[in-house]
């Protein structure tokens, strides 16, 4: 009688652990957490690794048929017969059709590392996501058509439809690693502001304790003063540079060359690195101080 | 003496494609030979290319200067041409052996001055005084040297959360220090969409 009770208990409980993991695996981040927690992590590293292989796959795919319509448009061009035409035409819809998978995979990829970034806000996340999706739209929309193009001319304007709409696509791409990066600087200034409050609170304590052996000599005391001063005037430094490269977002969404403007933008972002660890040698200085009599 | 500054004279000439008569019996050479060999030789006739030219010129301005000075010889009734005669006479024909001869004497008491200083160091480092100095040198304390002073923990090194403010602050600048801000993996990919036929 006791056995018929324990195994179903047992084996209930055996059950009831595993489903635990399940439901934990599948949790999601609040909107207002720009940390990752490890199991979620987890999930979209595997994803992440998932899109990855898709796009670089179709990029091999991409590159055969190009060599393949290469060849055919060479010959065509040199014998124009009836066969060499369709020959090319058959190349070149290929071709288009294997640059627009390319493109799909290399924007599920962005979204994938978009999603994985640190610092990023949920509004921008959501918002360059949006951008994201439309863009693929356009191109799985314009891979439908293509077959519809009876004429090589056809397949020529249709290309050249997808050449204006990939300067469109490359800027939203360098949109997105402009607020990958940013999203990394915001990180490492919320996580350096939380350390120099903590030390401006002990600081606080310090100075004013009144038993003799946890008191400090006065010019340590000034000393952590002195660093702490330090610490956060390059912090607003660093916030002045951080809020220079966003102002370049309007103009990176305009620009002809997306390249230079995120060029110039990583370049105060790049700055703003360098506060950052300045920061943190004099942080450390201050614990030393505090750590020595 | 005489003979020396003779061979000198002549080894000099014989650099500028001169062939010296004291060298040429030295050698045991006919004069006749080294003038066939001189003429067969580039270098030779090289050299005495330039040095025809470099006497043309300086031929040249001797006359220009000659002209100028019976100019002014006319104005001040004062012989400044015979003495500039002399004095171009005297540097032409004793010029290159001054030359030479400077130059020897003043290498060879440049290496007598090495080696007389060389022995007086020598002499010098041997002596036992100047070991007694050294020892006593050492033995003397001086100012520079620092006595070693180990820090002191004050009451807060082994607090806990000091401790895990520090480890928080050290992974964060290794972070900070190691994070490359610019996206370079993933660039757009560069595709073909000049298309044309």
């Amino acid at each position: 009688m006791i056995k018929l009770t324990v195994v179903p208990i047992f084996i209930m409980l055996l059950i009831g652990f595993v489903l635990f993991d399940v439901v934990s695996a599948q949790d999601e981040t609040s909107p207002t957490d720009t940390g990752l927690s490890e199991t979620v992590s987890t999930v979209n590293d595997a994803l992440y690794k998932q899109v990855l292989t898709e796009y670089n796959l179709s990029l091999e795919k991409y590159k055969k048929a190009h060599e393949e319509y290469l060849l055919r448009r060479s010959q065509y061009i040199k014998f124009k017969t009836l066969t060499a035409q369709q020959e090319a035409y058959k190349a070149t819809l290929e071709m288009l059709i294997a640059r627009n998978d390319v493109v799909v995979n290399y924007l599920n990829v962005l979204r994938e590392r978009l999603f994985m970034a640190e610092g990023v806000s949920y509004e921008t996340k959501n918002r360059l996501d949006i951008a994201i999706n439309l863009e693929k739209d356009w191109y799985m929309k314009h891979t439908e058509i293509l077959p519809s193009a009876e004429t090589l001319e056809n397949l020529v304007n249709d290309s050249n439809k997808a050449g204006a709409r990939y300067r469109q696509t490359k800027l939203l791409s360098y949109e997105v690693f402009y607020y990958i990066s940013d999203g990394k600087i915001e990180s490492f200034r919320l996580s350096l502001n939380s350390v120099i409050d903590k030390l401006k609170n002990l600081k606080g304590i310090i100075k004013s304790e009144e038993r003799p052996e946890y008191q400090l000599d006065p010019r340590k005391i000034k000393n952590i003063e002195r660093f702490l001063l330090e610490s956060e005037n390059r912090m607003t430094r660093a916030s002045a540079l951080q809020l220079k490269a966003r102002e370049e977002v309007d103009r990176l969404t305009k620009s002809q060359d997306g390249l230079s403007v995120y060029n110039s933008m990583v370049i105060h972002l790049a700055e703003s690195q360098q506060f950052f660890r300045e920061v943190g040698s004099f942080l450390k200085e201050v614990i030393k101080e505090i750590k020595s009599r | 003496m005489d003979k020396v500054s003779q061979f000198f004279s002549d080894w000099v000439n014989m650099l500028m494609g001169k062939s010296g008569s004291s060298l040429k019996t030295f050698y045991g050479v006919k004069s006749e030979d080294i003038k066939s060999a001189d003429a067969d030789n580039p270098i030779n006739s090289d050299i005495k290319k330039v040095k025809e030219v470099l006497e043309k010129i300086i031929s040249f301005v001797e006359e220009k200067i000659r002209h100028a000075l019976l100019h002014v010889n006319k104005k001040n009734g004062f012989d400044f041409v015979q003495v500039v005669n002399q004095l171009f006479a005297k540097v032409e024909n004793s010029f290159k052996l001054t030359l030479v001869k400077k130059i020897l004497i003043g290498l060879l008491t440049l290496f007598v001055i090495i080696f007389t200083t060389g022995l007086i160091l020598n002499l010098f480092l041997k002596s036992d005084v100047k070991q007694n100095v050294l020892t006593s040198l050492e033995k003397t304390p001086t100012s520079m040297q620092l006595e070693y002073r180990p820090i002191q923990n004050s009451i807060y090194a082994d607090d806990k959360n000091i401790l895990m403010l520090e480890e928080e602050l050290s992974i964060l600048v290794k972070q900070i220090d190691s994070t490359n801000i610019r996206e370079k993996a993933f660039m757009p990919p560069d595709l073909d969409f000049s298309i044309d036929f």
